[in-house]
């Protein structure tokens, strides 16, 4: 089994327009979702149980495994700590965009995506494209956004803002930046967990 | 009703006497009289409340075009300043707009960018609400009793009215908004004449609807019009809302004047478009693209919204009055003189995006008063703006019939016969890349999955019959002309310049509850049958687009005639496509950065802002007649929306619209 990526993004539901008016009842309720990258066709969709087995990943083989990582030497980048894991645990790595990447993307963000897609609204878009590949939500955010101007960044920009959406989303930065023609990149494979 | 208080501060100033002084007294040079902004003055954010986007201004031209220069830049980070939709108004030696989310009113010292006054309104739950926070555009300009007064709707929903010179609310204007932080004068709060239950600090109940303000109003007369906005319909998965009407007050007073129903209740026209109760509880219809009007005759001209929701409408079966249509009212009375609904039952998202302008022309001999709203149906839908008859027939066409179970279409769509249409409209074979027949084979399987056809080709459910993913239409929503590119013209030749995008949409549409259980708040209480979960889009082959250039276009139209003079692509070929190893060795004709163009026009030039094949902002200047480009110079940042230019004391500036940042480009000295 290779388990590529888990997170939570309830700590980011804070509403589209909501602040200080009316809560969500619905996602009030104390639920955590975990949207969850895997490589096209890898074997985790195919399991029963793939909740139990998530959250054994996250609270057993992982930090077991990060402490191997650790304790096997110096590590330059998530990344690599990653790519070590991999071979201790089967736990691969994540999506590649570096932190520099998404802090510029954050500038982007705010100047053209903020105003119709408050950070919580990116828990509908990852819960939405279920089951996609990366690479489609790209190319759609790369042909049909921003509103208004669709296409009207450059692919330096779109590749930053999209770092920074993982970013938001709970995925690690690392040192290798996002490379949105890269094969690899395109097929990592949403998943939302609840 | 809430008594709930926040204690904010809601006036700063800064005033700087002298310089307003200097500032009142500037002369006005170089200039022609004409139909478009005169006298080097820019009061609206179309340039005048006829939507021109034109200047006489003649001091920048083909000659001096190059030496063009940053003057000066204003900074609105303080003020969270983003999206760069704000366009000033230059009115009496001034520059005017609205900043950021709180939606400040600033005044702004045209010579070297320095903050004169702001005004900001407290802070309250509906303002927190609202969708279109960052999305005010600009101020309107009026004069009362012979003092200039700057009015804006607010993203909270009042309206607010400040003397011009010290930004000072407006004595005897509105009344008290019983909320701590507000002015004793010059507001109104608009929601108290909608007619719907509500709380002066929270707004409008989701449940009930939703409702704010992304465009200034416009003054006519005397009489101070409102338009509105609503939560964005692909951001919709019930049915219940309330409809954007139309508000009309006293410019001098804020009194009350008159409501126009956009949805029409019972022996109201058009009601009978609505053929069940859907009238009751239904609604948007919104006016958020910026109004135009024509002031020596007293009207206003209001391009309206579909209705709630986008991509599904079988709770509302009818054509739906007056969604997705051009309405002219009588401005003292507010009752409609004339309207035309340009889509019925819109479920395509095919809002009306841009205001409508206006122009005198010359038909077959005839001065023919026009106004004119080009769309994103990439038509042109063109009128007699009195008579509202079209300037050429008009004619109903069949469409496709939905294949979506509940959802009932119009047998026939308005089809514009002149001009022809300014982009793609319907999707064939023929459409698709052509630069080597590989590509073009690898597009044509590209598009299996989805099912294509003609314009107005409805969206297909998930699950269909048809085994596709979903239905791909062209132009979508995201094509044709949009927002960010509002039309220009030559008022004094009658040429519209229309920006263009060649874009088509698809989109993954579901029963209701699966969209709705993802959206963390969403407006009304019923679910619908079906709604939009999300996008869709097949791939170009080889990361290339799928389609032919010119990805995106400027045409020049004679509105004389109905005739097209030219189009020119807008901007340069990507990089991605230019270096594109399937196209080494290869003539790539310009194909356009696929971008919509910022423009505006001058007595000599269109001048139009985008980017070169690396990426970089441009300003690029065209010959008006023949679209040849006679200038080009790289410019700091990219512009987010319409340009605007004005004369102050003296010089010619052309203000950009970057983002956080207004940067003004001038002659050097």
């Amino acid at each position: 089994m290779a388990l590529l990526k888990y997170v939570t993004l309830s700590k980011s539901l804070a509403g589209r327009r909501r602040s200080g008016v009316q809560q969500a009842p619905r996602l009030n309720t104390g639920a955590r979702y975990w949207p969850v990258a895997t490589r096209y066709g890898s074997v985790i969709q195919a399991l029963p149980g793939m909740k139990i087995v998530l959250i054994a990943c996250l609270k057993i083989v992982l930090p077991a495994a990060l402490v191997i990582g650790l304790l096997t030497g110096p590590l330059s980048s998530q990344r690599a700590l990653a790519d070590d894991i991999v071979e201790a645990t089967a736990v691969t790595t994540t999506p590649a965009f570096s932190q520099s990447q998404a802090n510029a993307g954050k500038k982007v963000y705010k100047q053209s995506c903020l105003s119709c897609h408050p950070k919580g609204y990116f828990d509908q878009v990852f819960r939405a494209w279920q089951g996609e590949p990366l690479g489609a939500l790209y190319g759609i955010m790369q042909t049909d956004m921003p509103q208004g101007n669709p296409g009207g960044l450059s692919a330096e920009e779109y590749a930053q803002v999209f770092a920074y959406i993982l970013k938001e989303a709970g995925y690690p930065s690392g040192t290798v930046a996002l490379a949105p023609d890269d094969v690899t990149f395109r097929e990592w494979q949403i998943h939302a967990v609840e | 009703m809430s008594t709930r208080r926040r204690d904010n501060g809601w006036f700063t100033r800064l005033t700087q006497a002298g310089l307003l002084l200097g500032m009142l007294t500037a002369t006005n040079y170089g200039w022609a009289a004409n139909q478009g902004t005169e006298a080097g003055q820019w009061q609206y954010l179309g340039g005048d409340t006829q939507h021109t986007r034109y200047s006489p201004a003649d001091q920048v031209d083909a000659e001096n075009f190059a030496d063009l220069q940053e003057a000066w830049v204003w900074d609105g980070a303080s003020f969270a300043a983003r999206s760069g939709r704000s366009t000033p108004s230059y009115i009496n030696g001034i520059l005017y707009t609205v900043a950021g989310p709180r939606r400040h009113v600033v005044a702004i010292d045209p010579k070297n960018g320095e903050t004169l006054w702001t005004y900001r309104e407290p802070d309250t739950p509906r303002y927190q609400y609202s969708m279109r926070k960052d999305y005010g555009k600009g101020v309107t300009y009026a004069e009362v009793d012979g003092r200039g007064i700057i009015y804006i709707s607010s993203p909270a929903f009042f309206l607010t009215a400040l003397d011009a010179v010290t930004g000072l609310p407006l004595e005897g204007f509105g009344s008290q908004v019983p909320i701590k932080g507000f002015p004793p004068t010059g507001v109104v709060d608009l929601l108290a004449d909608l007619g719907h239950e509500y709380d002066p600090y929270e707004g409008i109940k989701l449940e009930t609807g939703y409702i704010t303000s992304s465009a200034p109003p416009i003054v006519v007369n005397g009489v101070i019009v409102v338009g509105n906005s609503h939560e964005q319909g692909y951001n919709q998965s019930r049915q219940e809302n309330i409809p954007g009407d139309i508000l009309g007050y006293d410019a001098r007073t804020g009194k009350f004047l008159w409501k126009f129903n956009v949805l029409p209740g019972p022996g109201e026209f058009g009601h009978e478009t609505w053929e069940n109760d859907a009238w009751k509880w239904t609604g948007d219809i919104s006016s958020w693209a910026p109004l135009a009007a024509d002031q020596a005759r007293g009207i206003v001209y209001v391009p309206t919204n579909g209705a709630t929701m986008d991509f599904y409408g079988g709770f509302r079966p009818g054509d739906n009055l007056f969604s997705t249509s051009l309405i002219a009212l009588d401005v003292k009375s507010g009752k409609r003189l004339w309207h035309f609904q340009m889509v019925h039952h819109d479920i395509w998202n095919y809002d009306t995006p841009t205001a409508p302008i206006l122009m005198d022309v010359n038909i077959k001999g005839q001065s023919v008063p026009i106004v004119a709203q080009t769309t994103k149906q990439s038509f042109v839908y063109a009128f007699n703006r009195v008579t509202g008859e079209p300037l050429w027939p008009i004619v109903e066409r069949p469409v496709p019939v939905s294949k979506i179970p509940g959802e009932q279409l119009a047998k026939t769509q308005p089809f514009p016969t002149r001009p022809a249409p300014f982009d793609i409209q319907g999707l064939t074979e023929d459409d698709l890349i052509d630069f080597t027949p590989e590509l073009r084979a690898q597009a044509i399987k590209n598009l299996v999955p989805y099912d294509i056809g003609p314009l107005f080709q409805p969206p297909l459910h998930r699950d269909n019959d048809e085994g596709k993913v979903a239905a791909l239409w062209c132009p979508g929503d995201m094509g044709g002309v949009n927002i960010d590119g509002p039309s220009a013209a030559d008022p004094a030749t009658g040429i519209l310049y229309v920006t263009s995008r060649k874009g088509c949409t698809s989109r993954i549409i579901v029963p209701g509850a699966e969209r709705d259980a993802i959206i963390e708040a969403p407006t009304g209480k019923t679910i619908t049958d079906y709604a939009v979960l999300r996008y869709s889009r097949p791939d170009g082959p080889d990361n290339l687009p799928l389609f032919k250039p010119p990805y995106s276009r400027i045409t020049a139209i004679d509105m004389n005639t109905g005739e097209h003079l030219w189009y020119v692509p807008v901007g340069e070929t990507p990089a991605s496509v230019l270096n594109h190893p399937a196209l080494k060795d290869r003539q790539i004709p310009n194909t356009g950065s696929g971008s919509i163009a910022k423009m505006v026009v001058t007595k000599t030039l269109l001048i139009y802002a985008d980017v070169d094949s690396a990426g970089a902002p441009h300003l690029f200047a065209l010959d008006k007649a023949t679209g040849k480009q006679v200038g080009k110079i790289e410019i700091p940042e990219r512009t987010n929306y319409g340009m605007m230019t004005y004369l102050h004391e003296g010089k010619q500036y052309l203000m950009l619209q970057t983002g956080s940042t207004l940067t003004a480009m001038a002659l050097p000295e």
